[in-house]
């Protein structure tokens, strides 16, 4: 039966709190020409209800010997942004998350409206939705008129957004 | 825009997409504090096998998931352009997808999304 190996992992969140987990890739260098330099995964991952609290079980496939990761806590107008290394049998937590606070009001009448824009292929953006904290897919196509790739996602107006890239450190 | 000032090897850049003028997200000081991961400082770690309907087996038992799930886990597995993936690959005697030429990859996608659209223009003729 064809199967992946890997590792998994679990997590408690807190009241109110739901936390996904990205995996951060680095591209090697032989791709760098074709390939953004890093990319994002976010892990599967499965939830069971211990009391008030959730208890999720990630599944990272075929890791490296040392895997950096990016955990995003969502709370209620309030995400907490943690990096963590796995090591082995280990993940350890950054001591220095950081707390981003956003403002929700939004019309609650407003449908989705289809936003167009040309995407960097160079610079992927993740988009995540705070509320449900499922990422928002940008639909990629080619504009026949211009002959360039362009990029479409829905958004609702006047909501706010979560969104990342990551890049090499500043010194 | 910010980034983190925390002890990664890297930057995270955050984005608004606020109002003009009015960003709609705001970065406090990073601190011990504001820790929500508190109980998970450090977490242990097991062996795992995803199987291809979706099931995780560990050592302590068996994790039913959906199983669209492995089809995700397999279609990272082979677009994931990192030195390791590469090992991983050669000592499975496997070409992984990123490792096909552009042209091979575009060609695949395109076959995709044509299948898909043919399944989509299905399913409309059947509801009709």
């Amino acid at each position: 039966m064809e199967s992946i190996q890997g590792k998994h992992f679990s997590i408690t969140d807190p009241e109110g709190v739901n936390t996904v987990i990205y995996r951060i890739n680095k591209t090697a260098k032989e791709y760098l020409a074709e390939y953004p330099k890093y990319t994002v995964e976010r892990l599967i991952s499965t939830e069971e209800l211990k009391g008030n609290l959730k208890r999720k079980t990630f599944f990272i496939d075929e890791p490296d010997y040392e895997e950096q990761l990016l955990f995003l806590s969502f709370g209620k107008e309030k995400v907490v942004v943690n990096t963590g290394v796995m090591e082995d049998d280990k993940i350890r937590i950054s001591k220095k998350p950081v707390p981003i606070k956003f403002d929700t009001l939004y019309y609650e009448q407003e449908e989705d409206k289809e936003f167009q824009y040309t995407p960097n292929l160079k610079r992927p953006i993740s988009i995540i939705d705070p509320e449900t904290t499922e990422e928002v897919k940008p639909i990629l196509y080619i504009d026949e008129k211009t002959n360039e790739v362009k990029g479409k996602c829905k958004l609702k107006p006047y909501k706010s957004y979560f969104a990342f890239e990551v890049r090499d450190k500043k010194d | 825009m910010n980034q983190t000032n925390g002890d990664s090897k890297f930057d995270i850049v955050f984005m608004s997409f606020g109002k003009e003028k009015e960003p709609g997200i705001k970065v406090e000081s990073a601190g011990e504090k504001d820790n929500i991961l508190k109980e998970n400082m450090v977490i242990s770690v097991g062996n795992a096998e995803i199987l291809k309907n979706g099931t995780i087996k560990t050592e302590a038992g068996q994790i039913i998931m959906q199983k669209a799930n492995f089809a995700q886990v397999k279609e990272n597995n082979e677009n994931r352009p990192t030195e390791h993936s590469l090992i991983m690959a050669k000592e499975h005697g496997k070409i992984k997808n990123f490792m096909k030429p552009k042209a091979e990859r575009d060609e695949k996608i395109i076959n995709l999304n044509k299948a898909k659209t043919r399944r989509q223009k299905e399913d409309a003729q059947e509801l009709a």
